[in-house]
């Protein structure tokens, strides 16, 4: 049995039940076919948000609970409703009555519509002048590159998602070098006032493999890392400073 | 041994092809990758790279969503 559904039975009123925990925080009662404080449809929902294509909810999230015979109906009922549900939205987080729900909720919303609906006050710009290396679309090499790269930080008024949680949020600005998309993604306190720390700290890696890395090249939200050597990651995992990440980068897509 | 996989599963997906790739998955994401050749990689929207090291491992972007303190992928 995966690591992400431990089962385990409870006494209830004199009877049996079954309940398993899932990925996500949710719970499904077997004997109810409940998750937790949601209905399935909820729950689909709420996973919508944090799983936003089909292919990623399959291989992230229907794959541990494929083989487990008791959660065959659940596997059916996520994956064949998956198309037709729609993600909650921000609105509609706000509507909901469970404060714990509601908390796990706001944790799926895309940070774009929460911060178009918030607002965000700028804190801090940097920017800084970068060289790329550039490849054709078959792979091979084109001349290097050099631009200017920006990053800004803000922070959100987090008492206004009304969680009970006397919080500000946090978030860096980028934009995509590809698509010059703009794009939002949470960052912790303490980068609040260095922009170039923020972006480096979203890319964490084996604390073992940092000092093996030869080069980083980067294609939207994922990292390929070349190495000088082989190098099996363990230990813990940690941020990348700001000159590990500008040093090391000498790609991105 | 393969010759073509798939990085992330995305609807624009990130794909690897070389001559030979022998990969391990380590979870949440993380792959560990050896690359015989170069190393192609595309998506349909991001731009192709070219990997130039037989050892090459694969991390998601992370980010710690403030209302739960849960690190998450961060998938654009």
């Amino acid at each position: 049995m995966s690591l992400h559904c431990l089962s385990f039975a409870a006494q209830t009123n004199n009877t049996m039940e079954t309940y398993f925990h899932l990925k996500n925080n949710l719970t499904y009662r077997l004997n109810k076919n409940q998750l937790g404080e949601c209905t399935c449809l909820e729950a689909l929902r709420y996973l919508k948000g944090i799983y936003t294509n089909k292919e990623r909810f399959q291989e992230r999230y229907l794959k541990n609970i494929a083989s487990i015979p008791e959660l065959h109906k659940l596997h059916s009922y996520l994956l064949n409703n998956y198309d037709s549900v729609e993600a909650f939205s921000f609105k509609e987080a706000f509507q909901i009555e469970s404060l714990g729900f509601k908390r796990m909720v706001f944790d799926s919303i895309n940070i774009t519509e929460m911060i178009n609906n918030l607002g965000a006050t700028r804190l801090q710009v940097a920017g800084k002048q970068v060289t790329r290396k550039q490849y054709d679309h078959f792979g091979d090499s084109l001349p290097e590159t050099n631009y200017h790269v920006i990053y800004e930080t803000y922070t959100i008024d987090g008492r206004l998602l009304e969680l009970k949680l006397d919080i500000n949020l946090f978030a860096v600005k980028c934009w995509c070098t590809s698509t010059n998309k703009e794009h939002w993604l949470w960052i912790e306190e303490e980068y609040k006032d260095d922009p170039l720390a923020a972006i480096a700290s979203t890319f964490r890696f084996h604390e073992n493999v940092i000092p093996h890395i030869k080069e980083l090249k980067r294609q939207g939200d994922i990292m390929l890392v070349e190495m000088k050597t082989e190098v099996n990651p363990k230990g813990k995992i940690i941020p990348l400073t700001a000159d590990q990440y500008f040093n090391l980068l000498t790609a991105e897509s | 041994m393969k010759n073509r996989i798939t990085l992330e599963p995305s609807t624009n997906t990130h794909t690897l092809e070389a001559k030979n790739i022998e990969v391990e998955d380590l979870e949440t994401g993380i792959l560990k990758l050896i690359i015989i050749g170069e190393g192609i990689v595309t998506h349909g929207e991001h731009g192709t790279l070219k990997t130039e090291s037989p050892h090459v491992l694969k991390y998601v972007q992370q980010e710690l969503n403030p209302v739960t303190n849960a690190l998450q992928n961060a998938f654009d």
